[in-house]
């Protein structure tokens, strides 16, 4: 126990005859039932391998997947227009019209350039699923995509009989530009925001090199990284000046990189307007430029759609996500928390007795006393007819409209909706009369 | 020819075991043994489950709890001195598990709310005719729990039932301390209600 808890346990302050007999009650529980040993020593043997990082990535496949993902890397995807379910995990690569590190696509196409670097002769070594064979005739097919012919300068690289300098060779300053500064992007599709790398087929030493992204900015590391601030067309430059004698070679792709932009998330809800046991909340998505949209409260629930009704029926803050997608992917989230209380929320008691003793004689929440926000509290009988409504800290005396008082040994549910900066809270129970 | 699957679950022995069993298997687990590995896992994992699904909504993903912190126990068991029961230093493990859990999840998320408020919820709940509450089971516990939100039960185990003060509970769940007090007393009050209601009906 914390020295600041036993101060306040010797003050008297903590720990009534609840918690103790919690804790007792909890001190002599048998404990659920748990997995057998056989599991758990399967777990130890590498099964979970890194703990922490398997349970997390368990979290991502579970019901709770979209939660998960949110406010890590939302994920993006440039070779499809569909919408891709945000639970699933997502390959960054699905046709290979991205990547060619082959660091990240192991399986990807080898190719090899023979002799002369400015020879275009080149053979397939291994084919990848996701790189069509290409024979040296294929040459549209080659410039079809403007890094393309960079791609062909991977396998030299990685081949055995990689030279081992380039830039120190005579010949540097002859072979064509493509070739002598060939770069790539990790990404050639990505949303505002997310960082993209960029690298030379060959690093080169003994040369310095000079990116220019386009929207401005520079680097001069040899493999930088970079996050697009607006969403457009980038032309890519790579200047790579050798620091023997100054010789400057630099390659632009135009258009190399698009940016998308991300949807503006944002939602609006309703709670209902009278007394309820189980008060379902609606929510509206009020997004911009979004195609699709995924709710999640309490990081456990998700359901798609432009609406959405939840049930809630657990008391306190409950936290509700929206996950807005562009057409292309791009991805925000919304979230606001919608407190939903019974009495105790509110300070309402749960009887009073309206016989002009002076004592408990009118209802009224106390929470709504000093409340700044505007709010509706309403109390009705067991038919649900509305008995007393007011928008004003005004307590309920126990009159009915239809004239009398209220009977004693009568319940009445009601309801107080207090209208938040961002959207209503609701609170519901019922009260008793003596 | 790979074991049998005996026992698929285990459920903790009703009495504690000896504490120089206990100090026995510690030190063969600190051995980096399988077998005192086994039997702490054995004796205490229902009661760690429990510990776990206090904070923790769902079966499964307290299953997932219960998995990685013990792989964190057996991990760093060397470093339990013996100072302080066993039982306790392994529950501290997985109550902050659980917690990292529901923050991985984002189930902690949460505005603040006004000091007026505060005030009027503070006072003191008469405690006339206060039921036998040490005779609830532990499903009635979990099944009221389990009508509060995530950072709602949260406050309340750590205050009630692990002892932590509001400052402590303000910073592992990153609130104010007026929020862990107010939420504590709504969850109490809460729980009191709905537990009453139990005992009511047993």
């Amino acid at each position: 126990m914390s020295d600041e808890r036993k101060e306040e346990k010797r003050r008297g302050a903590a720990g009534g005859g609840f918690e103790q007999g919690m804790r007792s009650a909890l001190e002599k529980a048998p404990g659920l039932a748990a997995p057998g040993w056989l599991s758990m020593q399967s777990a130890i043997a590498g099964g979970v391998a890194g703990g922490a990082a398997g349970m997390s990535w368990r979290w991502i496949v579970g019901p709770a997947a979209t939660a998960a993902i949110i406010g890590g890397a939302l994920w993006w995807s440039n070779s499809t227009e569909d919408a891709v379910d945000p639970v699933e995990p997502v390959e960054v690569v699905e046709d290979g019209s991205g990547w060619f590190d082959e660091d990240v696509v192991p399986d990807h196409a080898v190719w090899r350039v023979e002799g002369d670097m400015t020879d275009s002769a080149v053979e397939v070594e291994g084919s990848g699923p996701m790189e069509p064979t290409m024979e040296p005739t294929d040459a549209p097919e080659l410039e079809r995509r403007a890094s393309s012919e960079d791609r062909e300068d991977v396998g030299n690289a990685e081949g055995e009989d990689r030279i081992e300098d380039p830039a120190a060779a005579d010949d540097w300053a002859d072979i064509p530009v493509e070739k002598a500064a060939a770069f790539g992007v990790d990404m050639e599709a990505a949303c505002v925001g997310i960082e993209i790398g960029f690298r030379m087929v060959k690093p080169l030493d003994e040369v310095r090199v000079l990116w220019n992204f386009g929207d401005g900015q520079f680097s001069s590391e040899s493999a930088p990284n970079h996050v697009f601030k607006a969403p457009g067309t980038y032309d890519i430059t790579l200047s790579v000046t050798r620091l023997s004698d100054g010789l400057i070679r630099t390659r632009t792709i135009e258009n190399l990189v698009t940016i998308h932009p991300n949807p503006e998330a944002e939602f609006t809800w309703e709670v209902p307007s009278t007394a309820k046991k189980m008060p379902k909340v609606s929510m509206r998505n009020r997004s911009r430029d979004a195609s699709s949209a995924t709710w999640i409260v309490d990081g456990e629930t998700s359901k798609a759609g432009e609406s959405a009704v939840f049930d809630l029926d657990r008391v306190g803050e409950h936290v509700v996500q929206l996950v807005a997608s562009s057409p292309h992917g791009c991805q925000s989230v919304a979230q606001h928390s919608i407190e939903v209380g019974s009495r105790f929320g509110i300070g309402g008691s749960g009887r009073f007795s309206p016989n002009g003793d002076g004592r408990y004689d009118t209802f009224l929440p106390r929470g709504l006393v000093q409340l700044e926000q505007p709010f509706v509290f309403r109390v009705e009988d067991r038919e649900g007819h509305i008995v007393f409504e007011t928008t004003e800290p005004k307590a309920w005396d126990g009159a009915l409209p239809e004239g009398g008082w209220a009977e004693a040994g009568s319940a009445f549910a009601w309801s107080v909706v207090v209208q938040g900066v961002d959207g209503p809270a609701y609170f519901s129970d019922e009260v008793i009369v003596e | 020819m790979g074991q049998p699957i005996v026992d698929r679950f285990v459920i903790s022995p009703s009495n504690p075991p000896d504490p120089e069993q206990i100090r026995a298997w510690v030190q063969s687990a600190q051995a980096g043994e399988s077998e005192g590995q086994r039997h702490i896992y054995e004796t205490y994992a229902g009661r760690m489950l429990l510990a776990i699904r206090r904070y923790i909504p769902g079966e499964q993903e307290a299953l997932d709890v219960l998995q990685d912190g013990f792989l964190k126990v057996f991990r760093n068991v060397g470093g339990y001195t013996f100072r302080g029961s066993f039982e306790g230093w392994m529950r501290r493990i997985m109550v902050n598990m659980a917690i990292d859990a529901l923050r991985a999840s984002r189930q902690l998320q949460f505005v603040g709310e006004s000091e007026a408020m505060l005030d009027v919820l503070s006072e003191r709940v008469e405690e006339e005719n206060e039921p036998e509450w040490a005779s609830l089971g532990q499903q009635d516990i979990l099944e009221a729990m389990d009508r509060l939100t995530p950072m709602y039960r949260a406050v309340f185990n750590l205050y009630a039932i692990e002892g932590y003060g509001h400052r402590e509970i303000s910073i592992q769940l990153g609130i104010s301390e007026g929020t862990s007090k107010s939420n504590y007393a709504k969850a109490r009050r809460n729980l009191r209600d709905l537990l009453r209601q139990k005992l009511r009906e047993q």
